[in-house]
C-alpha cells in the first residue's frame, strides 16, 4: 500500500474523470448525427481485457496458436486447445465472475453498436473500398480482397452485420493513417467466420459464433455473446491502451444517500 | 483533483435560516451544465468524446458485495488485509476508486497513515458513480458542496484548532451515524481521515467526522479536534443527499 493523498488530489481523480467522462461520452453519444460526423467508440467495459470471449466453448485446434489477452468463456465452462494454444498478457477465465461480467458488458457493446445510425446501408463487400470513419451496415458482409481504413487516431469504424460477417483467405483490412486498432468494431448479428491467412483488424461483437480459419491474424478481439469461438492456428492480439479503460462505463447507476446508522460516535468532535 | 475545490471557484455564499431546504431544493432542480472548463482533453492516441447529456461523475464508490474485501499490494500482489463489511460502526464497507485496470481497482483506504490506497478485485465490490464532491477550507473555516462540479453552497464550519488541527488532504466519506450520544448533533460523517496529532479519541481511533454540534456559536471558527463541524440543519440536509464515498478534500 502506498500514500496517494497528493496524487489524487493533483491527478489521478482528473484521471479518473477522463476515464470516465470518455466512456459516458462514448455510451451517451447521441444516436442520429450527420453522416461523417465524428463517431464515438463502443465502451466494452471489461470486456476490453478479452482478446477471446466466447458462450459455450473456446475450442483451438491442436496448433500453436498465440493470444495476447484474456480468453474466456461464460456462462458455459469449455476451454480447449491450450496448450498447445498460450495465452500471453492475459488469463483463461472458465465460467467464473470475470467471464460472466465480460459477456454482461459483451451486451451493453454489441447493442451499443447494433444502435449506431450508418452513414452507409446496404453494404455488402467491402472489398476495393477506402473508407473514412463511419458506420457501416449490411446484411451479409463479405472482404474477398483489401478493405482500407483511411484517417487517424481519431477514427472510428463500426461495421454492423445483420447476418454473417465472413472474410476470405488471404483477405487484409488495411489502416492508412494513424487509426488505433481501438476504433474498429464487427458488429455481427449472427456468425462471422475470418478466412484462412487473412489479416483482420478490429473488435468483432458476434451474437453467435466466430471461427477464425487457419493461420488468420487479428489485431483485436474475438467476442462472441452466445456461441463459440474456434482458433486454428492463429495470432489474435487484443489492443491496449484503449479509450474507456473502465469498468465504470455505460451504466454505472449513482451512489444512493447513505443510509443512517444508529450508534455511538468516537470521531475528535 | 475535485476541481471545485480549488480556492478561486470558492464563491461566499449567502447563508439564510433556511439552508438545509435551499439545498434540497437546488439538488432537485435540473442538473447544472457541465463546466466547460473542466473538460479534460482526450488521451494521446484517443478519440475525442462525443458531446454526452450526461455529466462526468466526480468519483466512483466502490461498496463491498460480500462480507468482507481482500485488499492487496498491487494487482495480483501480496494480501495485506481483508476489511470486513459491514465496517465497525454497522455502515457497508465502502472505498474510493483511484484507478480502475479492469480485474482489479486501486481503492482509498480508511485507514493510517492518511492517503493510504490498496488494490482490491473488481469482483469483490459494486460500483456507483458520485456526483457530489465537498471541499473544507480551515483557513475560512467553511465548506463547500459542489455537484458535478459546480458549487451548490458555501457554508461555515468549525475546524481544528492549531493544536488539533483538521489533516489536510484527499479523503471520502465512510459511513453515516445518527449518533447516539452527545457532541455530534443529529449526524455525523466519518471520513477516511485520522487526526495527525490525535491517535485516539473517545474509545475511538481519532477518525476524522464532518458532523453537527450543540456548539453552535463554535461554527465559523477554528475550535474542534480535527473534526469539521456544521450547524445542525445543515448536517441534516447533507445527511439526506450524500452517498458514501464522497470525495472531500481539506486545505
Amino acid at each position: 500500500m502506498k500514500n496517494f493523498s497528493s496524487k489524487v488530489s493533483a491527478r489521478r481523480l482528473t484521471a479518473l474523470a477522463l476515464a470516465v467522462v470518455v466512456t459516458v461520452g462514448l455510451s451517451t453519444a447521441p444516436s442520429a448525427r450527420p453522416a461523417f460526423a465524428a463517431e464515438a467508440p463502443i465502451g466494452l467495459g471489461t470486456a476490453e481485457s478479452f482478446a477471446v470471449l466466447a458462450g459455450t466453448t473456446v475450442t483451438n485446434t491442436d496448433t500453436p496458436t498465440v493470444i495476447s489477452g484474456d480468453v474466456g468463456v461464460s456462462p458455459a465452462a469449455a476451454v480447449t486447445g491450450f496448450p498447445p494454444g498460450l495465452v500471453n498478457n492475459g488469463e483463461i477465465h472458465s465460467a467464473d465472475a470475470v467471464a460472466a461480467g465480460a459477456q454482461a458488458d459483451l451486451t451493453i457493446a454489441f447493442d451499443d453498436a447494433a444502435g449506431r445510425l450508418p452513414v452507409e446501408s446496404g453494404v455488402i463487400d467491402l472489398t476495393g473500398r477506402e473508407l473514412v470513419s463511419g458506420v457501416y451496415s449490411g446484411g451479409a458482409l463479405g472482404l474477398t480482397g483489401t478493405v482500407t481504413l483511411v484517417g487517424d487516431s481519431s477514427s472510428v469504424f463500426i461495421f454492423q452485420a445483420a447476418s454473417t460477417l465472413i472474410t476470405g483467405s488471404g483477405s487484409r483490412v488495411v489502416l492508412q493513417g494513424d487509426i488505433n486498432p481501438c476504433n474498429v468494431f464487427w458488429q455481427v448479428g449472427s456468425s462471422a467466420t475470418l478466412g484462412s491467412g487473412s489479416e483482420f483488424v478490429g473488435t468483432v461483437l458476434a451474437l453467435t459464433s466466430i471461427a477464425a480459419e487457419s493461420a488468420a491474424t487479428v489485431e483485436g478481439r474475438l467476442l462472441a455473446r452466445n456461441g463459440a469461438v474456434t482458433l486454428d492456428a492463429n495470432v489474435i492480439n487484443a489492443p491496449t491502451d484503449c479509450a474507456g479503460d473502465t469498468t465504470v462505463v455505460d451504466d454505472t447507476p449513482v451512489a444512493p444517500p447513505a443510509v443512517p446508522v444508529r450508534g455511538r460516535a468516537t470521531f475528535t468532535g | 483533483m475535485i476541481r471545485g475545490a480549488r480556492p478561486g471557484r470558492v464563491i461566499a455564499a449567502a447563508v439564510s435560516a433556511v439552508l438545509g431546504a435551499a439545498l434540497l431544493a437546488g439538488c432537485a432542480s435540473a442538473e447544472p451544465a457541465r463546466p466547460t472548463a473542466s473538460a479534460p482533453a482526450s488521451a494521446p492516441g484517443s478519440p475525442a468524446p462525443s458531446p454526452s447529456p450526461t455529466p462526468e461523475p466526480v468519483g466512483i464508490a466502490a461498496t463491498a458485495s460480500g462480507a468482507s474485501v481482500a485488499v492487496h499490494s498491487a494487482p495480483d500482489g501480496e494480501l495485506v488485509d481483508a476489511v470486513a463489511s459491514p465496517i465497525s460502526s454497522g455502515a457497508p464497507l465502502t472505498f474510493l476508486l483511484v484507478e480502475n485496470r479492469g480485474d482489479w481497482l486501486e481503492v482509498a483506504l480508511a485507514q493510517r497513515p492518511n492517503g493510504s490506497t490498496g488494490w482490491i478485485r473488481a469482483s469483490e465490490v459494486s460500483l456507483t458513480r458520485l456526483d457530489y464532491s465537498l471541499a473544507v477550507s480551515t483557513t475560512e473555516n467553511t465548506l463547500s458542496v459542489f455537484r458535478n462540479d459546480e458549487l451548490v453552497q458555501t457554508y461555515p464550519a468549525a475546524t481544528g484548532t492549531g493544536g488539533t488541527p483538521t489533516p489536510l488532504g484527499s479523503f471520502y466519506l465512510t459511513e453515516l451515524l445518527e449518533p447516539t450520544n452527545a457532541g455530534y448533533g443529529p449526524f455525523a460523517f466519518g471520513l477516511s481521515a485520522f487526526s495527525d496529532v490525535l491517535t485516539s479519541f473517545g474509545g475511538g481511533p481519532g477518525q476524522i467526522g464532518l458532523h453537527g454540534t450543540e456548539d453552535a456559536a463554535s461554527i465559523g471558527t477554528a475550535a474542534s479536534n480535527g473534526c469539521i463541524r456544521l450547524s445542525n440543519d445543515i448536517i441534516t440536509a447533507l445527511a439526506q443527499i450524500l452517498p458514501l464515498g464522497t470525495p472531500i478534500t481539506i486545505e
